[in-house]
């Protein structure tokens, strides 16, 4: 019977597919779609002949292909939101392979909001284009989301429905239920570890030198591997091609620079450079501010190498140090030496092969290293991660209809991690490979439908070694002429852990004889509506289900064991064996999101219910518990003013453009309690049996795990910003209020335990968050 | 018309953001976390009687009792040697505050396995806990020879310029690999405290208010290499906080012991929450019931 109906399947299958295949002698129209001002390509422009009803997208490098065309005369329209659309009228002989590079302009601008007309991609068609669970942010989208100090990729993605931070003081993104360990980042291309600096307060991505972030949530193609809640995909800028342009930033933490110019006619060039000047500053005035900075910068260059071949090489660095001395005025002090920081690196090939297969080759390097120094106690650590992959993939476009992506992925993985503590020594160093291969199919069957089908098999090579096969399948249904209908899912694979860890950076450990690979299933269905012309309300319920995930084990000490001892019969740990309690667990939750990406008025605003349960070997009896990262219900409302032209878009009015302008942002966050294991009492205990009981002589035992929840977090950011332009410069003072209420939002609860005069006294504080943060800046750009 | 309306909507959405976003939230802790548990704090020690063998009771957070009150003197509290079956009934010494079998026809033993077993009532509920330890082997003893002298200067350097450490050599116990250092000093006093020393400058006054602090320091070694003949470890100079006498207990540990040990006070993360300690108590009891060999070796830090 299921024999009988596969075979059904195929046949169907194949009656469709065949007429498509047997198509010959026709013309093919490709090229790529630029930006007219900076020729900097477009992702995701909508290509089309309306006359015959086809179309196409431009892909991650701009490319698009209308294959399989009659002879004759065409007229093609070109459109991407935020520029004036274009049309093109192209006579097509048969079996013809026009190229046709489009430049389009941007629309009027008016400060640098950009003014929508509906001559634009329709906002229907952009919403069934984007992939499942995807979103966008450009570098202006950041900057205007008010935040601490400094604008910032991540903490403005925890503004969006389904990602959630822990707390104020950390910027790592806990996406639909899933731990930060199970997001994979990538810079151009290249995989990145761990990209925080000063402790977790900030991350490594300078928003400056951003093009473009696709943050996909769930439910992502087979091209994506290796993790398994999201994907963060980072692309910098290509580099201005007409004129030079610059930008300068100053805040209250950092000074930033970024350029672009343009390399003759075959190509250009960007860089930028950031660095903290607390420790030029602060650090010598103030004795107990200690010397730390981090710097960060990144160069990319970009090449034509001809009509069908381009290249570019990316570079990115970052470093944190810090010299810490608790008392810098004594001549000998308790203090120690802490670096760390990423290095990488990436060559990326694009070329036509023939006008309807496209290639991509990466040869991509990320480093990841600390060093930590703590003479006074003996205790030294090393830390290193290096990655060398190679990647590529071929995308081949049938027709319009079809088009098929093969890739394939390298890993050659090596770290360590030396520790020298007195008692023992960690002395570990790994090799690890990974072989990809993935296959997808896009078939839009008709106008209604497209189906996007693929398969990623993963070899890794460890202690033990790992084979797994995911499917992945994505279908896309137009409901109504303003509404669609998207359904997602697929298998996801990582063999990677990572171990977070007070004030020391996180290490990374990956599967093998001890820790097994970790996988989810992923169940999206999403609804996608257009309110009006740039209003778009999307609606996503999600699904998932984690086995073997890892978390990490607080008590580690007590399961480590030893392969091999010193010359004084003290430990030397090489294994990862006791590091982290093994569990399954799964994540449900729906999220609304209504967005506006133009105009004088801008944001979004989201809402999100989640439920994430984790069952733990050896944590709370193995009975299921909420994770800390979970939050029932999550509001966010991020909006921006263009104040000089705000009440002439809600009159209809014609927008007036003007060198001076203010700009309002505002950034409100509602999440409901975090769970928390609080102390359920109090006992005496002594940490040896020959002490007699004295003032420390207390301990703590705990409720049952996250059995109760803090309650509600909530928070109201501001900005304002005052821009003059003058003669191609651009001055932009600004004042950001963080948490401008003074909300005192709970972090944690301390207690302090002393025995007094024959009574057992408890203090109990609440641990705040931020309060509010009040910072200054500036932006220059010419 | 329409303007109104969205300028309405706006001050609406405005009006919830400052509802939303002002105030102070706080977490009250209530009775509704507490759970009563007979708390355990006991050692055996092989070639010793049973003594010393504490019962007690956990409070809720935020109350404020008498210690002494806390002690379940009433319990039945009985320990059984489970090499031939026999159970000891414990009795209360009410001049020590502990349990404890004063018979002469149980000595614990090297390699045996004891249990314990605790039945008392807490708030009128009824309650009643166990825990068997195994006691060490025969084998653990520092090796006087081989560890530093008895008296040393504070951090006095050798001739190459070197740090001197004070060092302990032991010979450990077979399928021992825990073992804890209890450095307690002395003759602690704020007279005494070490102010040069190299890592936190402590004011006179602090002294006295953390005398505890400084007074009882410890280390501990764990999985070491019980079938070599010797560990040798060195005890960092941050342990000693006064000039004079200092006695250093090390004990040679039972897996009880370790657990608890290591885990009972590390119960709060950084991110402030909570997560359990690892005890061999089985039923409605925390704390510690281990066993452990014990040597002893003093010290004299000089000026």
């Amino acid at each position: 019977m299921i024999k009988e109906k596969v075979i059904s399947l195929i046949t169907v299958l194949f009656i469709n597919i065949i007429p498509l295949l047997a198509q010959n002698n026709e013309a093919t129209i490709s090229g790529f779609v630029y930006d007219s001002t900076t020729r900097e390509s477009l992702i995701g422009a909508n290509v089309s002949i309306k006359s015959i009803n086809r179309g196409a997208n431009s892909n991650i490098s701009g490319y698009f292909v209308l294959p399989r065309l009659e002879p004759g005369n065409y007229e093609i329209n070109v459109s991407y939101i935020g520029y004036k659309a274009k049309t093109e009228n192209i006579s097509l002989r048969a079996g013809a392979n026009k190229r046709l590079d489009i430049y389009l302009e941007p629309r009027d601008l008016v400060g640098r909001e950009m003014i929508v007309t509906a001559d634009s991609s329709r906002t229907i068609d952009v919403l069934f284009s984007k992939p499942v669970s995807k979103i966008e942010i450009t570098s202006l989208q950041i900057s205007q989301v008010p935040q601490v100090i400094e604008a910032d990729l991540l903490r403005t993605l925890q503004t969006i429905p389904g990602i959630v931070p822990i707390s104020d003081f950390s910027s790592a993104i806990y996406v639909r239920g899933g731990t930060p360990d199970q997001n994979l980042f990538m810079v151009d291309g290249t995989d990145v570890y761990n990209p925080e600096h000063a402790f977790g307060l900030f991350s490594t991505f300078n928003t400056d030198a951003i093009k473009k972030v696709e943050v996909f949530k769930g439910g992502f193609g087979s091209e994506y591997g290796g993790r398994l809640s999201a994907v963060i995909n980072i692309t910098n800028n290509d580099g201005d091609r007409n004129q030079f342009k610059g930008k300068a930033s100053l805040s209250m933490l950092a000074l930033n620079t970024t350029l672009q110019t343009p390399l003759g006619s075959f190509g250009s060039l960007s860089g930028s450079i950031r660095r903290t000047y607390i420790d030029q500053t602060l650090a010598k005035w103030i004795k107990d501010v200690p010397d730390y900075y981090f710097i960060d910068g990144n160069i990319k260059a970009f090449f034509d190498l001809g009509e069908s071949n381009k290249l570019s090489a990316s570079y990115f660095g970052s470093k944190d140090n810090l010299d810490f001395i608790l008392d810098k005025e004594r001549s000998e002090s308790f203090g120690f030496d802490y670096i760390w920081g990423n290095q990488t690196g990436s060559l990326n090939w694009k070329t036509i092969i023939t006008p309807k297969i496209f290639g991509n080759l990466w040869l991509t390097y990320s480093h990841f290293y600390s060093d930590f120094s703590f003479d006074q106690v003996q205790f030294l650590e090393q830390n290193k991660i290096n990655d060398i992959t190679f990647k590529g993939s071929v995308e081949y476009f049938y027709s319009d209809l079809l088009n098929f992506k093969f890739g394939f992925e390298h890993k050659n993985v090596t770290g360590g991690l030396k520790q020298n503590f007195g008692g023992g020594k960690v002395d570990v160093w790994r090799h690890r490979l990974l072989y990809s291969l993935y296959f997808s199919a896009n078939w839009t069957p008709s106008p209604l439908w497209d189906i996007d089908a693929g398969i990623r098999g993963d070899y890794f090579v460890s202690d033990k070694d790992f084979t797994n096969l995911d499917p992945r399948l994505t279908v896309k249904y137009r409901l109504t002429e303003r509404s669609n209908l998207k359904f997602s899912t697929g298998i996801y694979h990582q063999y990677a852990n990572r171990i977070p860890r007070l004030f020391f950076v996180s290490i990374w450990t990956t599967a093998d004889e001890y820790v097994q690979g970790s996988w989810a299933d992923h169940f999206v269905l999403g609804y996608q509506l257009a309110l009006a012309e740039k209003l778009e309300l999307e609606i996503e319920g999600y699904y998932k289900n984690y086995k073997n995930i890892y978390t990490y084990n607080p008590t580690f000490l007590v399961d480590l064991s030893p392969e091999d001892y010193d010359e004084n019969n003290l430990p030397i740990y090489r294994n990862s064996r006791g590091l982290f309690n093994r569990g399954d667990g799964k994540s449900l939750g729906i999220e609304v999101l209504l967005r506006k990406d133009y105009g004088a008025f801008t944001g979004w605003m989201g809402y999100s219910f989640s439920r994430t349960e984790y069952s733990l070997d050896r944590v709370n009896q193995g009975n299921g518990f909420p994770p800390r990262h979970d939050r029932t219900h999550a509001v966010n409302i991020v909006a921006n003013f263009d104040l000089n032209n705000f009440f002439r878009e809600m009159n209809n009015d014609q927008f007036v453009k003007s060198d001076k302008k203010w700009s309002l942002g505002l950034n409100f966050t509602y999440f409901s309690g975090q769970p928390i294991t609080l102390p359920g009492s109090v006992y005496i205990a002594n940490n040896s049996p020959d002490w007699e009981i004295n003032k420390n002589s207390l301990a703590i035992y705990p409720s049952a795990i996250n059995e109760f929840r803090l309650p509600y977090y909530s928070r109201l950011d501001f900005s304002l910003t005052y821009e003059i332009q003058y003669d191609g410069w651009s001055l932009s003072p600004y004042m950001q209020i963080f948490n401008v209420l003074n909300r005192k939002n709970v972090w944690f609860i301390q207690y302090k335990n002393k025995i007094e005069k024959n009574t057992i006294k408890q203090e109990v504080n609440n641990i705040n968050m931020f309060p509010i943060l009040p910072s200054i800046g500036v932006h220059v750009r010419f | 018309m329409e303007k109104t309306k969205n300028i309405a909507f706006i001050f609406l959405i405005l009006s919830v953001y400052v509802f939303y976003s002002c105030g102070q939230s706080s977490l009250e802790i209530g009775e509704n976390t507490y759970v009563p548990k007979i708390v355990i704090d006991g050692y055996l020690y092989p070639g010793q009687k049973v003594e010393k063998i504490k019962i007690t009771r956990n409070i809720p957070v935020n109350t404020y009792p008498d210690p002494a009150s806390l002690i379940l003197f009433n319990s039945d509290v009985r320990i059984t040697d489970l090499q031939n079956g026999k159970e000891y009934k414990l009795t209360y010494n009410f001049q020590k505050l502990y349990f404890e079998y004063n018979g002469n026809d149980l000595i614990i033993g090297y390699d045996k396995s004891y249990k314990l077993s605790v039945s008392s009532m807490i708030d009128g509920k009824s309650l009643s806990a166990s825990s068997t330890t195994l006691v060490p082997r025969k084998g653990f003893k520092i090796i006087d020879e081989l560890s530093s002298s008895k008296s040393i200067n504070y951090r006095e350097t050798d001739p190459t310029g070197n740090e001197k450490k004070i060092s302990i050599t032991f010979s450990p116990s077979h399928g021992t690999g825990y073992y804890f250092f209890s450095i307690v000093s002395l003759n602690a006093s704020d007279s005494s405290f070490i102010y040069n020393n190299p890592y936190v400058q402590v004011k006179n006054s602090d002294v006295g208010k953390n005398l505890d602090q400084y007074r009882y320091r410890f280390r501990w070694l764990q999985n070491v290499n019980w079938e070599g003949t010797f560990v040798s470890y060195s005890l960092e100079w941050i342990n000693f906080w006064f000039y004079g006498d200092y006695r250093i207990i090390v004990y040679a540990c039972d897996e009880n012991f370790r657990l608890y040990n290591q885990t009972y006070k590390n119960v709060q993360e950084f991110d402030g929450n909570f997560h359990e300690p690892r005890m061999n108590i089985n039923g409605d009891g925390i704390g510690i019931f281990g066993s452990a060999i014990t040597d002893t070796l003093y010290i004299k830090v000089n000026k």
